[in-house]
């Protein structure tokens, strides 16, 4: 059954379209990227709303789910560190796989950016390193978009560089000693560019005190070890 | 019931002010009464007359702050168009009911004294009729009652700047529609300065080396049954719906200058340590309290009259909705400050943040990080 469902996702994968089927038991299928010094395979796309519906169904997540025009390809979104441990815990279990997040270095290699060109900071002293940033970082704006509306790299990833960031299992409070990610307060996300998100939360909403660019949407994206 | 109250009901609607002007003829309960004025007649004809160039907000137009000459009369147009805005980063559309196709309006800027000679015009384009109340005139609803133009037509009112202060102006139709109107966009503010400029809390004279016109506007958004905003192909059609929403008091957007992100990142304020910046913020419909986080209220004329000595150092400000007011800052330190309605929920969920961006030099004697964060010292 396992074997059948991965020649029929790869048949699908050469065709350049992704095998979506019906039932909660379809899976995705990842697409392989060798980076240095490791082999990993990388869901092409973020998890969709079809997905998530899947993983409801399954009586293992919270239907959050906004109702949206094309679930099977509209990433999922508004989804918290929580949320996402549930969706992973599940998936595996019903497909027999380890997905898992991808660290924030993990996915800065398969994005297969260029390092950043070194923006001018906004203040050069140090004293205002806090707001150095501001204004400084690309922040696609609008509404979720279907999937495969934004670039794709070499190995076939796509929308890496969208409106939609992604949770990484990169604890942002590492400087302060803090790496078991359950005591983890926020969460490196990547996207467009690197930020970072309290687990709890669900929509990076803007404002207040916020003087960085905070995310559009927050959404996920699996990978698995290459074995 | 007098025949007063009977008279002034049915006035609120334009056929019921053409029943009042019936029942006065009838009556002649109105004949005009000698007054002695306590205004000097001024021959406004002789008057020099001067265009002001209406520029949208969050900016204002070119404007002395010290009067130079006598008064005179300032020609402003103001062009209504009905619109599709984007509010929010969402993408979340609104038809808007705008002054000069921005929301809010443009600000005028007078000073105590001189005429402000008003062109309404209501662009053909457009389906609905409009008119004007100006919170800073005098008589006949604000002059509503005088401007009301259709479609294609336009009207010159004229009103003289008795009170210095910060007003806000608004269209206010008839009925439902004044706060149908008011909720779509359609209002704005007027600066009427003393002749001799503002002055400070001692009474002495005070200068800004910046201004900044902060509209803060609800927004009332219908849903369709998925709970997602609805989108409607031309003005008006939100009607029905809308006034459901309205009705609730809850908007679903609280924002600045027209949409949420409308002042911050690329287009967030700018400013220098040590310049003194004033902000006029106006709520036509809605009550609202300003904050800088980061910074103070250094002077500020919280109910928008310039007669008022301005109150001082205050950390958060009140703005009654319908009015406007005016706060004066002078940044100390340099970094990012945001400029938010301090109900936080409205600043970060509904969309109530300005950023400031303020160049210069720090200052650590008002502030430094003694030491980084890092892991918690032991207790002696």
């Amino acid at each position: 059954m396992l074997r059948t469902g991965i020649s029929l996702a790869l048949i699908a994968l050469v065709a350049g379209v992704l095998n979506w089927g019906t039932g909660p038991q379809d899976r995705v299928e990842l697409v392989p990227v060798i980076l240095s010094g490791q082999s990993l395979r990388v869901a092409p796309f973020e998890v969709t709303v079809a997905d998530w519906s899947a993983c409801v169904a399954g009586g293992a997540c919270e239907d959050i789910a906004t109702s949206v025009d094309n679930p099977t390809t509209t990433p999922m979104t508004g989804v918290n560190w929580f949320d996402i441990a549930a969706y992973i815990t599940w998936y595996n279990n019903a497909h027999g796989t380890s997905v898992r997040l991808p660290t924030a270095q993990e996915w800065r290699d398969f994005s297969r950016k260029p390092a950043p060109v070194a923006r001018k900071p906004l203040f050069d002293d140090p004293r205002l390193a806090w707001a150095a940033n501001y204004g400084q970082e690309e922040t696609p704006r609008g509404p979720v978009r279907v999937q495969g509306s934004w670039p794709k790299t070499r190995d076939g990833i796509a929308d890496l560089d969208g409106n939609v960031w992604e949770w990484t299992s990169s604890c942002a409070a590492n400087d302060a000693g803090i790496d078991d990610p359950a005591h983890c307060p926020a969460m490196t996300v990547m996207g467009a560019h690197e930020s970072v998100i309290p687990v709890f939360v669900r929509d990076p909403a803007s404002g207040g005190c916020a003087t960085g660019t905070p995310p559009t949407h927050v959404g996920f994206r699996l990978v698995e070890d290459q074995h | 019931m007098s025949i007063l109250t009977k008279a002034l009901s049915p006035a609120l609607t334009r056929r019921g002010l053409l029943a009042a002007a019936t029942v006065t003829a009838a009556t002649a309960a109105f004949a005009p009464v000698a007054q002695a004025s306590t205004q000097e007649a001024v021959d406004v004809a002789k008057l020099p007359r001067v265009k002001q160039v209406m520029v949208a907000p969050p900016f204002l137009p070119e404007h002395e702050q010290v009067a130079k000459d006598g008064p005179k009369v300032i020609e402003v147009t103001l062009t209504i168009e009905e619109k599709k805005m984007v509010i929010d980063d969402e993408g979340t559309e609104l038809w808007a009911l705008t002054f000069g196709g921005s929301v809010p309006g443009p600000m005028i800027v007078a000073h105590e004294g001189d005429y402000v000679e008003v062109t309404l015009q209501n662009l053909p384009s457009n389906i609905m009729e409009h008119n004007i109340d100006f919170h800073s005139a005098t008589g006949a609803l604000g002059g509503g009652a005088l401007t009301h133009v259709l479609p294609g037509e336009q009207v010159v009112l004229r009103w003289k700047a008795t009170k210095p202060g910060v007003f806000v102006y608004h269209c206010a139709p008839e009925g439902i529609m004044i706060p149908y109107h008011v909720v779509h966009g359609m209002n704005g503010a007027v600066m009427v300065l003393p002749r001799d400029g503002l002055k400070d809390a001692k009474g002495k004279p005070f200068a800004y080396d910046r201004a900044y016109f902060i509209g803060e506007q609800d927004f009332y958004v219908p849903r369709d049954e998925q709970g997602n905003f609805k989108k409607y192909d031309v003005a008006g059609e939100n009607m029905s719906d809308a006034l459901d929403v309205m009705r609730t008091l809850t908007p679903t957007h609280v924002v600045f200058n027209g949409a949420k992100g409308a002042l911050t990142g690329d287009n967030a304020l700018k400013a220098k340590a040590g310049e003194t910046v004033l902000f006029i913020h106006a709520q036509a419909n809605r009550d609202t309290r300003p904050h800088l986080i980061g910074g103070h209220g250094d002077n500020v004329w919280e109910g928008g009259s310039f007669n008022d000595v301005p109150a001082t150092n205050l950390e958060t400000w009140f703005i009654r909705g319908g009015s406007a007011g005016a706060m004066a800052y002078t940044f100390q330190q340099p970094g990012i400050y945001a400029y938010v309605n301090h109900n936080l929920i409205e600043a970060v969920m509904l969309g109530a943040t300005a950023h400031v961006v303020v160049e210069g030099e720090w200052n650590d004697d008002l502030m430094m990080q003694v030491a980084k964060p890092g892991p918690i010292a032991a207790q002696g």
